[in-house]
């Protein structure tokens, strides 16, 4: 049997309305969810509806299996009798669409945190990791290095301590590793129109994953010789193992993305020539590699490394000599990487120059603190103002202590030199970690991309379309230098819009949704628990090798984790990614388009579909469609 | 408990026309569906009619005559109510003659025969309806130049449609609903679009020519002008059935070369070409125009100019071009009307009949020399006035001036569902029954060929049809009616051979459909031609030629305005959920369009630091309000848009909020800016600033 649906025709909406008052009416309904609905982006229109889709995240994220998909229909059906409404509350939680839980709000690719962390309460954890995939390929590499701003969000902090989602995602994701058959999902109908992605770093590889699922042919371009960008090159592997990273690319390769080693665009291939082989879009996630220079005396010097040069090295296990007493210039999260590497390849006595204070510090406290565990000193007010150098060779770096200046108007406070505190410390090598910024030898006379004066792709916010319609850019080549969740959200993002573009539909329609977060939720019946923590390697043991300091939960830390989340949220209402599941505050239940599944079966269409002038809603049997229908979900 | 019983009817919830079935349980609409064998909507219906349950049975609305005493509203009889009228109207008859007494209605509840019977019977020549900038206007401008309305005919294949302003899938689409164009459209016809904003059909049209506001009649002389230039007019038609098509060409190409009419409508010159072309040779073509049009100055002289691109392409009556249907035999409106009981006298003392000799003709005044008339005692007093389902506080042309118009009059008396900012200047509210509550041989005054039996689904509080409350008030004035409205319906279907009860049965009459009628009858003008030199507009003394003449209010007529108030104001945008001032109280609909929306493009928005979702003020030489800020990157950075008729039900003073987003206080009824001879106001386009609104 065929799947009978609700079926639209996007294009024809003229964005009439009739649809949801024909609904209203036939359900009885008065002001509050409007369970068809026309969304509205000057000039155009775009029909909402229950699009049933397999895999329903709804249902996936529904802790209380309120939400089924009938299996007869592949209908998603929803049972208020079961629906709790996420211990819902009127004006304070389990509210609306755009009321949302705030983990799922700060979390930059906006996964369904709190989705994931009920299932994973139930035991349920390969249904939770196809909801996190929904939006993000990559938890096993989140479960470990993201910065995780979920948890900094955690209403449960208003209890005790934030959930450690973080390790509960890295739980679902290490189960998924070890499976015999690892989830992937469901890949689309082939399509025709070729995309080539520039870089393989997180950005690259999700824009790949998602256009792979929606039947895309895609050829990333890599011009290292090794896939992952950042991943693999960047972060040491104490913190991300080279096996899990390499386990997430294989599934990718295995969705059938062509991944191309070596081949540097700008260089070996232009994008002219590309566009000639048929490639109908392009997202260039080439990442900022390029380390800045601290334009100081004696940069050049041997044994003066740039950071990330020095971090692609050893993680290559290319050779590099260091010494016993090893200085690392910068804050942030390379600095720390450099380091803690120095001092796993036996430089005893490596520790951190930074200009400002360790408030200012731009690294992770968790990182930080780590990094203290394993006795690496971390030097703060203190700049560097040249390297002295003995027979080519870095010997000493003179330094200046440095006090920090009232906060400017964006709140920031510059340090100063104190003058007078000019000192120097003796050094083997120097590993510089100021920052990086992408290098666009790939944008060739054909493209009319701008760079901004940051260096960085300008692109439209929203769409990460740039001034080529058929160019598309995120991650660090526009933000610069961000995290890996950033990269992995601009990935996603850039997809939607690829495959949106290669379909002639406006990329912008409802794509700007103003996020609000539940501040206030119920908690009364929440009684503390601690937080578990997460088992690591002892320090002594840690700076021996370059093995995974965490170790990871076991399935009772996992679940016992879980339940400390107190459903600030209505999962199925944030799971959904077609708004169209939506909180009712009569009831304090969720709510969504139930097909007029009494109507079907009496044979009789629902009401939205027959008032409908230009057929923009169809109703049937999806393997009946009539001609001219573009689009069927 | 009774069974649900279901009732085929008509809606009303705009001009309407859509086919709807009933559902009736225990006395009560429980709701209502389209009519899938309706051959004018097939099944389809908006937001609007759809919501008729939540009107009909809305808790504010009247359902018991009321009188305005010291201590507000109180129930009254129809008895009383209806007496008080009648008295009142007597006694400013005596003292100041019939015409001192004004009636008007709004776009109508399908009872125009009946508000003209009345006041023809009652003496006044004083009758305001919505029609001098709206429908009657173009209908106005047709029979003069081609002898009746020019409908585009969806029904046979048009190859080219050409959508010029107007949205018919939204709102108000006259002779065809939006189904019948979309069919049309999906069978392969090309389309053209004219509309400043890049609508829905901009997306789906062969050509968009995104024009200045309020300069289409220069379009369409520009559309002639290539049609001449390069011979793409019908031979034999231009010869035999065209009064003065020489004429006409030597205006065209002395005073429209394209450059200027590029000039003037910001479209591009080759743009123009490409859709003169495309409509002039590809057959059949049809046009299908709306109110923007009617709504500046060149309201007549557009209608005529279109007409003149229907007829010089062969279009005119011809399958699939713009025809001329032909109605049931019904007895007509006019004749209902009575509009010869009106004695010359009283008719030379129409308000403005002198000057807007068109709106005379088709039996009205355009408001402003009523307001006059009411305000200054000149050039005779007006002291009572009757409205019957118009809110024109909100609806007319300089709002201010209309509030203060009504509130001056010593009598008022208004039927409508609803206390409304202008029912609050009433004296007497008399309930009126909504599209459910009435009977009627409905559309008997459209050009679509077809009359449709509305039939009364249900009877709501003391509420009662219009017709019966012009016929129970007329009989107490001593004027010639039926004794029931039903009686009356059958008088008016006598000719088809049946009765009220037996057409409605039926549900529809359609007339049987004849094409090129005029190569055997002639056109129905004093010349028998397409009169594209009129030699009624000549016998006026008024110029016989279509032109267009420049905006009263635009930036290339009042640089120095334009200074002070720099963008083009296109007032009026639809909505799809409200049907001008109506529907804000519903809460199905208002939930959709909760705000008035103002559109205006990103980078202007940018300019004033305004962000989507801001209040903005919108400010004229006239006033300001304020409405919410939509962005919209498909209108010109020059161009702000706004939506018309908003009133606040839920602010429960008696105002209303009438003044706080009514983008009519801004818009101007001089007569610099009004048509010549219809007297239609420009409540399109005018000029205007915004500014963010700081305390919101």
């Amino acid at each position: 049997m065929h799947r009978i649906s609700l079926m639209f025709n996007e294009p024809n909406c003229s964005g009439c309305h009739a649809c949801e008052v024909a609904c209203k009416q036939e359900h009885g309904l008065g002001v509050g969810p409007r369970l068809v609905k026309v969304l509205e982006k000057a000039p155009l229109f775009k029909p909402l509806y229950c699009h049933h889709c397999e895999d329903a995240p709804c249902a996936l994220a529904c802790p209380e299996e309120a939400i089924t998909i009938e299996p007869e229909t592949e209908v998603v059906l929803h049972n208020k009798e079961r629906c709790n409404g996420c211990h819902a509350v009127e004006g304070q939680s389990g509210a609306e669409k755009q009321d949302t839980s705030p983990c799922k709000m700060e979390c930059p690719a906006h996964i369904n945190v709190q989705g994931y962390v009920n299932l994973a309460a139930k035991g349920k954890f390969r249904e939770a990791l196809a909801l996190i995939k929904e939006s993000s390929p990559f938890p096993a590499i989140c479960g470990r290095v993201c910065h995780h701003p979920c948890e900094a969000a955690c209403n449960r902090d208003q209890i005790d301590d934030p959930v450690a989602t973080q390790a509960i995602e890295r739980y679902i994701a290490d189960l998924d590793l070890q499976a015999d058959r690892r989830y992937m999902p469901k890949i689309k109908d082939r399509k025709e129109d070729k995309v080539a992605i520039v870089g393989s770093g997180p950005a690259g590889l999700t824009c790949a994953y998602y256009l792979a699922r929606e039947g895309y042919p895609v050829t990333i371009f890599e011009k290292a010789p090794v896939l992952g960008g950042m991943l693999t090159m960047g972060i040491p592997a104490y913190r991300l193992p080279r096996q899990v990273v390499e386990a997430e690319i294989q599934l990718i390769q295995d969705m059938g993305v062509t991944m191309k080693t070596g081949v540097e665009i700008g260089k070996d291939k232009t994008i002219a020539q590309l566009r000639q082989e048929g490639f109908r879009a392009f997202f260039l996630a080439i990442g900022a590699q390029e380390c800045i220079r601290l334009d100081v005396e004696g940069e050049d010097l041997e044994g003066v490394y740039p950071g990330l040069e020095y971090l692609r090295r050893v993680n290559l296990g290319e050779p590099v000599t260091l010494g016993k007493k090893v200085a690392v210039i910068g804050g942030g999260n390379v600095a720390i990487d450099a380091v803690r590497s120095a001092r796993r390849l036996g430089a005893e006595n490596a520790f951190i120059l930074y200009r400002r204070s360790l408030e200012e510090m731009p690294s992770r406290v968790e990182e930080i603190e780590e990094c203290r565990e394993e006795g690496i000193p971390i030097h703060t007010l203190t700049q560097p103002v040249r390297f002295i150098g003995e027979n080519g060779r870095v010997k000493a770096i003179e330094c200046v202590r440095t006090r920090l200046t009232e906060p400017d108007e964006s709140g920031r406070r510059s340090p100063e030199p104190i003058p007078g505190s000019e000192f120097t410390i003796e050094v083997d090598a120097v590993i510089t970690a100021l920052g990086q910024e992408a290098d666009w030898s790939c944008l060739t006379p054909e493209c009319a991309c701008r760079l901004t004066e940051w260096g960085t792709m300008s692109v439209d916010p929203l769409t990460l379309q740039s001034d080529d319609p058929d160019i598309f850019a995120g991650g660090d080549a526009v933000r610069g230098p961000q995290t890996v969740i950033e990269a992995i959200a601009d990935g996603r993002q850039a997809a939607i819009s690829i495959d949106r573009y290669l379909k002639g539909l406006d990329l912008r329609l409802g794509r700007s949704m103003a996020w609000k977060a539940i501040t206030e939720p119920q908690k009364e019946e929440y009684d503390p628990a601690a937080r578990a923590q997460m088992p690591r390697l002892e320090p002594h043991e840690r700076v021996k090798s370059f093995d995974e300091v965490r170790k990871g939960f076991t399935e009772e830390m996992a679940v016992q984790e879980a339940r400390r989340c107190i459903s600030c949220g209505a999962c199925c209402v944030q799971a959904c990614p077609y708004d169209v599941m939506q909180f009712n505050h009569d009831i304090l239940k969720a709510v969504k388009c139930d097909l007029c599944v009494d109507k079907r079966s009496r044979g009789e269409a629902p009401a939205c579909t027959t008032v409908c002038p230009t057929r923009c809603i169809l109703w049937g049997d999806v393997a009946t469609l009539p001609s001219g229908v573009e689009m069927v979900i | 408990m009774e069974e649900v019983k279901k009732v085929k009817t008509v809606c009303r919830g705009c001009h309407g026309g859509c086919g709807v079935i009933a559902h009736v349980k225990d006395g009560k609409v429980i709701k209502v569906e389209g009519d899938p064998d309706w051959p004018l909507s097939h099944g389809t219906m908006c937001s609007k009619g759809l919501s008729i349950t939540q009107l009909a049975y809305h808790p504010d609305r009247i359902l018991y005559p009321m009188k305005r005493t010291d201590k507000g509203w109180e129930r009254i009889s129809w008895d009383e109510a209806l007496d008080t009228c009648a008295a009142k109207f007597r006694e400013v008859i005596e003292k100041y003659g019939p015409e001192a007494i004004v009636i008007g209605q709004g776009t109508g509840r399908d009872y125009e025969s009946h508000f003209s019977r009345f006041g023809n019977l009652l003496g006044t020549p004083n009758m305001i309806t919505a029609g001098h900038m709206c429908y009657l206007s173009r209908i106005g401008a047709s029979l003069i130049t081609c002898g009746s309305l020019p409908v585009c005919d969806y029904e046979n294949n048009p190859q080219c449609i050409v959508m010029w302003a107007c949205n018919p899938l939204w709102t108000n689409p006259d002779e065809y609903k939006g189904v019948k164009f979309w069919r049309a459209y999906e069978n392969g016809a090309k389309l053209i679009c004219i509309d400043p904003r890049k609508s829905f059909y901009a997306g789906k049209a062969d050509l968009w020519l995104q024009i200045r506001p309020g300069t289409d009649a220069a379009l369409a002389m520009g559309f002639h002008r290539v049609i001449i230039e390069e011979e793409l007019y019908d031979k034999e038609f231009v010869t035999q059935y065209i009064n003065g098509w020489d004429a006409f060409v030597e205006r065209v190409k002395k005073d429209y070369p394209l450059d200027r009419v590029a000039e003037i409508t910001w479209v591009d010159q080759d743009l123009i070409r490409q859709a003169a072309r495309m409509y002039a040779t590809t057959k059949p073509a049809g046009i299908h125009w709306g109110v923007p049009t009617e709504q500046t100055l060149n309201c007549t002289d557009f209608t005529r100019a279109a007409i003149g691109l229907m007829a010089a392409t062969g279009n005119l009556d011809r399958p699939g071009g713009n025809v001329f249907h032909v109605p049931p035999p019904t007895r007509k409106v006019s004749e209902f009307s009575a509009h010869t009981a009106l004695s010359p006298a009283q008719k030379a003392k129409r308000l403005g009949g002198d000057q807007y000799r068109l709106a005379a003709r088709m039996t009205i005044c355009t408001p402003k020399p009523v307001w006059d008339a009411i305000l200054t005692g000149k050039p005779y007093p007006v002291k009572a006035g009757l409205l019957v389902g118009t809110n024109p506080v909100v609806t007319r042309a300089n709002a201010r001036e209309v509030y203060q118009a009504l509130s001056k009059l010593d009598f008022l008396a208004v039927a409508d569902f609803f206390l409304t900012p202008t029912a609050e200047l009433a004296h007497i509210f008399l309930p009126a029954g909504t599209w459910l509550e009435q009977n009627h041989v409905s559309e008997n005054w459209k050009f679509h060929g077809y009359v449709l039996a509305r039939q009364k689904v249900v009877e709501i509080g003391e509420c009662w049809q219009d017709h019966k409350i012009f016929m129970e008030l007329g009989k107490r004035l001593g004027q010639q009616w039926w004794d029931t409205v039903e009686d009356a319906l059958d008088w008016i279907l006598e000719p088809t051979g049946l009765t009220w009860e037996e057409f409605k049965k039926i549900g529809y009459l359609h007339g049987e459909q004849r094409y090129f009628k005029y190569k055997e009858e002639g056109f129905k003008t004093p010349t028998g031609k397409v009169e594209l030199y009129s030699t009624i507009l000549e016998s006026w003394g008024r110029d016989p030629l279509p032109k267009y003449t420049e905006l009263a209010e635009s930036p290339v007529s009042r640089p120095d305005l334009a200074e002070k108030y720099p963008y083009i104001l296109n007032a009026g945008l639809r909505t799809p959920t409200f049907f001008h001032s109506e529907n804000r109280m519903i809460p199905w609909l208002r939930e959709i369009r909760p705000d008035p929306i103002m559109e205006l493009h990103p980078e202007t928005a940018a300019k004033h630091g305004i962000r989507e979702g801001d209040w903005v003020w919108i400010e004229s030489p006239r006033g300001r309000v304020k409405q919410r800020a939509r962005l919209n990157d498909g209108i010109d950075p020059r161009v702000i848009v706004a939506e018309h008729a908003w009133w606040y039900p839920e602010i429960k003073t008696p105002d209303h909020g009438w003044d706080i987003s009514n983008i009519n206080i801004l818009t101007d009824n001089s007569p610099e800016s009004t048509d010549p001879v219809m007297g239609a106001t420009s409540l399109r386009v005018l000029l205007c600033n915004i500014a963010r609104c700081e305390d919101e």
